[in-house]
């Protein structure tokens, strides 16, 4: 007897649990399905957001893609030098921006819409700017360094809004901390990399989906009027929260929650906004069907197999060709006095995320 | 009091100075060991941050030299965003070996290092094709041609500071682990002011300074002091001792025109001379201490 037909009766294997790991290995698991332009190699990539977004940049680069960087140190400065001022870590120099907020507010910084009353902390040897704490080991040495480095990170800012072809941008946390009397939102916590928490000026605030969709679809409206055909291509962090701020959660289902309203958060914008595509590099790497291999030892770094993995999907399904991943990771080391440091590595090669500065600062 | 000098071409005032004057202030007797000559090279190599990770420990001269390589590695801003596969430069095995078998049979009461020192002039000496200014309040009026690039102090402060673990620190922290005597860094002559005799004796700038020209020479001078103090910092660090240079050797922070060389970089031996008093001095001074 002829099975009855269903509106599943059609449907292609990626849309059937049980077809899409029956006897697929691990490291071909493919819930792609089709992407959403193909990238050339004249197409400038320009990459913004939290901690993961960093992998796709360090790939990009290293197969001969365009990537866009607009805030360049001269040539003479050694490029590990210049990473660790924070050159080439994303396209401009902004740091880790783990939410939409941020993202639409450093737009509004650079072209002079929106200048938070809380701009720069003094501290010990020099000036933190609040909104990229981290962006260089030690403090800027002047206030005239700081404002000069600010005017070029704006002009970079605006260059890249103005004349990048793809923006992929990954959504990293909901959890943030801003500023009660104007609202700016800082990517981390007054007080744990520069400034001092004061509860009379600052706040807790975790975004819902429908500010994360309101905010990013400003900050892609702004970016449009300058920059009409550019590309969007977001993802979800898949790095769980190092900490949550609200008492009555554990971090655990903190992380759930935030992840989820991401997602949906997401979903939503690929459906409101125009050439806007979703890339699920969120799911190759928390989907159960790797059994956390992806996370390292401590269970929230991840591994550059899962990188690897994400960046062959991207690769197929973004570019003409698959490619192989070129990064390998680094050689496991033995010695047990350089061991912290090569695990650093092993795990996160060179990714720099502040949120550890909230663990290191209790 | 015996005392060492080790390094490259800045020894080279030292041994001429001890050439022409046989009699020297004081009781110290010097010996200057150059490592720029073939028996020693090649004095480094380089090699992958895995590789040096993986062979650590203080079994033999390739793991101890590895264990300081791991501990710069930890250590340095400028390294924190290195992978496995990135390069760094240390002491060849042989190096190691051969700088330890020296120190034992010369025996001294102090050496003083001085190594290498000639780096940070290539960003210094001639103009680059695409021209780069340091923003410094210490020297905020340094001509600046047009389409200039302004790169942060804190920036070239961290690269002269990898620049001078890649040379000058990287000899003194191998001596200083192979001997229980004081270990002492000696920075490089200041920069020629000069532009006359720079451009009469360019040596292996020749070429550029007539392609693109001279810096001007205040930023031949910044750059100087960034590297010197590269230098300072490292040592201050590490709790060692760096030797000052006496103020004769210097006029606005320029090197003394009575002790410039016939070429673009070194000084003579006069120079030479008046250091190695300095340096008996000093030494005498930190021994008497310990």
């Amino acid at each position: 007897m002829a099975k009855p037909h269903t509106p599943y009766s059609s449907l292609g294997n990626h849309c059937f649990w049980s077809r899409t790991h029956r006897n697929v290995p691990m490291q071909d698991v493919d819930p792609v399905v089709k992407g959403g332009f193909t990238l050339t190699p004249d197409m400038k990539i320009a990459t913004a957001g939290s901690c993961f977004a960093q992998h796709i940049a360090r790939h990009l680069q290293g197969q001969g893609y365009n990537y866009h960087v607009t805030e360049k140190l001269h040539s003479v400065i050694d490029p590990a030098v210049a990473r660790a001022f924070g050159y080439g870590v994303f396209s401009a120099r902004y740091g880790n921006l783990y939410t939409a907020r941020q993202l639409l507010q450093l737009a509004q910084r650079a072209y002079g819409t929106f200048t938070p009353k809380e701009s720069i902390w003094e501290v010990e040897g020099g000036y933190v700017d609040p909104f990229r704490p981290n962006i260089q080991p030690t403090p800027f040495a002047t206030r005239q360094e700081f404002d000069e480095a600010q005017q070029i990170h704006f002009a970079a800012v605006r260059e890249m809004i103005e004349t990048a072809d793809v923006f992929v941008f990954t959504f990293g946390l909901t959890e943030s901390w801003v500023s009660k009397e104007d609202g700016a939102v800082f990517p981390l916590c007054p007080g744990v990399a520069g400034g001092e928490f004061d509860d009379n000026k600052h706040a807790f605030h975790n975004f819902s989906v429908e500010e994360i969709v309101s905010d990013f679809e400003a900050f892609a409206a702004l970016m449009r009027e300058r920059n009409p055909n550019v590309k969007f291509l977001m993802t979800v962090s898949p790095v769980p929260l190092i900490a949550t701020a609200r008492e009555d959660q554990s971090v655990i289902t903190a992380t759930s929650y935030s992840k989820a309203v991401l997602r949906v958060a997401v979903e939503q914008l690929t459906n409101v906004l125009t050439d806007a595509f979703y890339f699920p590099s969120y799911e190759v790497i928390t989907g159960n069907y790797n059994r956390g291999a992806y996370y390292g030892p401590d269970l929230r770094e991840v591994e550059m197999a899962g990188v690897d993995h994400v960046m062959k999907l991207f690769m197929k399904h973004y570019t003409d060709g698959v490619e192989e991943p070129a990064a390998k990771p680094a050689a496991k080391p033995k010695a047990e006095d350089t061991d912290s440091f090569a695990k650093k590595m092993q795990a996160s090669l060179d990714v720099i995320c502040d949120e550890e500065m909230i663990e290191k600062s209790l | 009091m015996k005392i060492l000098i080790i390094g490259h071409s800045h020894t080279g005032c030292f041994a001429a100075a001890l050439k022409e004057h046989q009699n020297l202030p004081g009781t110290a007797s010097f010996k200057v060991l150059a490592l720029n000559v073939e028996r020693f090279k090649p004095n480094t190599e380089r090699v992958t941050v895995s590789e040096v990770l993986s062979k650590t420990g203080d079994k033999s001269p390739l793991q101890r030299r590895n264990s300081r390589a791991a501990e710069r590695i930890k250590a340095a801003d400028s390294y924190a965003s290195m992978t496995g596969d990135s390069l760094i430069r240390v002491l060849t095995p042989k190096m190691e070996i051969r700088l330890a078998n020296q120190i034992a049979r010369h025996r001294p009461d102090v050496i003083y290092t001085i190594p290498k020192g000639n780096e940070y002039a290539r960003f210094s000496m001639v103009e680059y094709p695409d021209p780069f200014r340091v923003s410094d309040l210490d020297n905020p009026d340094i001509p600046a041609p047009e389409n200039t690039s302004l790169i942060p102090a804190s920036v070239m402060r961290a690269q002269m500071r990898q620049l001078a673990e890649e040379s000058g620190l990287l000899y003194w922290r191998a001596i200083r682990e192979m001997t229980d005597v004081p270990v002492v860094m000696l920075p490089p002559p200041p920069a020629i002011r000069d532009e006359s005799h720079l451009r009469a004796h360019p040596g292996a700038f020749k070429e550029n300074v007539e392609k693109f020209g001279l810096t001007p020479p205040q930023m031949r001078r910044q750059f100087y002091d960034y590297y010197a103090d590269a230098l300072r910092a490292g040592v201050a660090e590490a709790g060692g001792q760096f030797a000052e240079l006496p103020k004769e050797v210097k006029q606005d922070g320029f090197l003394t025109p009575e002790f410039i060389r016939s070429d673009p970089i070194h000084a003579n031996p006069a120079y030479g001379s008046l250091m190695l008093g300095h340096l008996a001095q000093f030494a005498a001074a930190i021994t008497e201490q310990t």
